[in-house]
């Protein structure tokens, strides 16, 4: 988890799960989940999952050091429902953090977060449970509530006691859940493309086959709208 | 579209129901974003500039939003000119022109696209002689009167359709227009962006990954009306404006100025696809209000 002092002013205070991107300078600018916002001294939190050379020099980055950032990009979303499940693997769990801060006063939340090992699942449980929201752990070794993977646990999982079910993670998870869903409650997905400019002009985060961007379309979008992009390919 | 015969313009021979389209660059590079210009209300379609091999364009920062402008240096990024048949097919299939913006490096490569464009079918075609920030493009290629005159004739050669020239703001841009209309271009889009730079005090860097820039919006609408009249007052061309129209005053600003046509760019960023109504709802009720009959009688009526 790193947290940034923004310098500066955000305009707007930034809603789950909108994004940034942010900016190491010398390398790259890449979109990054906003984990977590606390307006009293502007701090920005993200979690970063070092995959290539932007994202480990983030994950190395020690105080003080600058990096660019602009946003909030996307769109917010406000759940309609009163009960929430999220399953989130990996780095997708970022975003829901930001959704327990701010969402699930007053709602039935509950996580199931899930990782390849056990010894990957870190914080995030204790950083959920601290905000009030229920976890269950699923990772492919021992340790974890369900030995399994996320979606492993969406089926042995009595998800129809939720109105409304938001999958983060790897597009392979969302593709399995997509298939598996189960009738009746309402499904949603964040899902990821290469951002560029973030602001709906350069077409570069274009969901396959339809006219979605999802830099100002999404991160997160319905069942219905990604369909086929989730169950083609 | 009775409502629009007031606004109806034609610019090189193409009829268009209003002066109102999208700048190059601008959604033009897919179906996907040619459908939302549709969408939008143009009155034709320009591509994204095409190349002749697809470009992947700079990696992010490719942009700076600020308040008075955008700075971007995207790279020319686009699918290639292979892929001009698909938005060709996509803008015809609902009625509209569409103007092939093309970039190449000299006068043959330019030649080649011509040919491709033409051959699936475009309207007319933009030259881009004007891309600040992409090197062996844009004010690359067109680095000289000659090579200007050059890629005219290789350009005018393939065909007797309309083809346009994209110009930016410079010194020369007087000598440029004249230049290219002696070589038979039909009309000059005027004008790209301007190049910039922003750096971050803090990281004490350029933020974009180019270094430099295109700036474009508000911040050079100025730049924008003073070029379009200075050409118009001297050669009477035919001329599309670009350059910070947001709203129907800076869009008539243009037309005022010379502008048979107006390119809307950044102002898709900031007002979404709702901007080209907005400006259109703007201009016909100032020629309600001020008895304006045609847009035509406004064409140039600022430049004595
Ligand atoms: C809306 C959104 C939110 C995200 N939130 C988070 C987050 O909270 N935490 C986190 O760890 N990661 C997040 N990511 C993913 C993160 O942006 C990529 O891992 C990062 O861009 C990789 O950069 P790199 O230089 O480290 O790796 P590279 O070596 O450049 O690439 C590694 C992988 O990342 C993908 N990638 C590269 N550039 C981009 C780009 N500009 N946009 C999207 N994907 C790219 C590549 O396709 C490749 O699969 C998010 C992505 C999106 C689209
Ligand atoms: C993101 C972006 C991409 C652009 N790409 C191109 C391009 O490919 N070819 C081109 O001729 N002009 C390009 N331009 C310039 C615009 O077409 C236009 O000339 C300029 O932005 C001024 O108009 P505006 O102030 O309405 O944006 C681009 C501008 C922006 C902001
Ligand atoms: S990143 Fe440019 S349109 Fe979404």
């Amino acid at each position: 988890m790193l947290r940034f002092r923004v310098l500066g002013r955000l305009h707007v205070e930034p809603e789950p799960p909108q994004f940034v991107m942010l900016w190491v300078p010398g390398l790259e600018a890449i979109p990054m989940s906003i984990a977590g916002y606390d307006p009293s001294d502007e701090v920005l939190e993200f979690l970063v999952k070092p995959v290539g050379s932007t994202t480990s020099k983030l994950a190395e980055a020690r105080a003080p050091e600058y990096m660019g950032v602009y946003g909030p990009l996307g769109k917010p979303w406000y759940p309609s429902g009163r009960r929430i499940l999220f399953l989130a693997g990996g780095s997708g769990v970022a975003p829901i953090l930001h959704f327990a801060r701010k969402r699930c006063n007053g709602r039935l939340c509950h996580v199931v977060f899930g990782a390849w090992r056990f010894d990957e699942v870190g914080e995030i449980p204790s950083l959920l449970s601290s905000l009030g929201v229920s976890v269950t752990t699923a990772c492919l070794d021992e340790g974890c509530d369900i030995k399994g993977t996320l979606v492993d646990a969406y089926k042995t999982l009595s998800v129809e006691e939720y109105d409304e079910i938001v999958v983060s993670g790897p597009i392979e998870v969302l593709r399995k859940i997509a298939v598996e869903r189960k009738q009746g409650i309402r499904h949603y997905y964040i899902l990821e493309a290469i951002v560029k400019c973030g602001i709906g002009l350069c077409s570069s985060c274009r969901l396959p086959g339809t006219s979605l961007l999802l830099c100002v379309d999404g991160p997160l979008f319905p069942h219905h709208l990604v369909e086929e992009v989730l169950l083609e390919a | 579209m009775r409502k629009d015969s007031k606004l109806s313009v034609s610019v090189t021979g193409i009829e268009l129901r209003h002066p109102v389209m999208n700048a190059s660059g601008i959604l033009g590079d897919s179906v996907e974003g040619v459908r939302r210009l549709i969408g939008s209300g143009v009155s034709a379609v320009v591509t994204k500039t095409l190349t002749l091999e697809p470009r992947e364009g700079y990696l992010p920062p490719i942009l700076v939003p600020l308040e008075y402008g955008l700075l971007n240096a995207v790279g020319l990024a686009n699918p290639g000119i292979d892929y001009v048949e698909t938005l060709v097919r996509e803008a015809h299939s609902s009625g509209l022109p569409i103007v092939v913006s093309i970039g190449g490096r000299d006068p043959d490569e330019f030649h080649v696209l011509a040919v491709k464009a033409f051959e699936s079918g475009a309207d007319a075609l933009e030259l881009n002689l004007s891309c600040p920030h992409t090197p062996g493009y844009g004010v690359d290629t067109a680095s000289t009167l000659s090579t200007l005159k050059a890629v005219a004739d290789s350009v005018k050669s393939v065909t007797t359709k309309p083809v346009w020239a994209k110009l930016g703001y410079n010194r020369s841009i007087l000598d440029e227009a004249g230049a290219l209309l002696e070589k038979g271009i039909d009309a000059l889009v005027l004008i790209n962006t301007i190049p910039g730079m922003a750096i971050d005090v803090y990281a004490k860097k350029p933020i974009l990954t180019n270094r430099y820039g295109g700036l474009s919006g508000p911040a050079i609408h100025p730049v924008a009306v003073y070029t379009v009249y200075t050409v118009y007052r001297e050669y009477r061309a035919h001329i599309v404006g670009a350059g910070g129209a947001l709203d129907w005053v800076s869009a008539l600003e243009l037309i005022l100025a010379g502008a048979r046509a107006v390119q809307v760019g950044t102002g898709f960023y900031v007002k979404g696809l709702r901007i080209i109504e907005e400006i259109l709802d703007g201009i016909r009720e100032y020629m309600d209000k001020t008895g304006a009959k045609s847009l035509e009688e406004l064409i140039g009526s600022a430049v004595d």
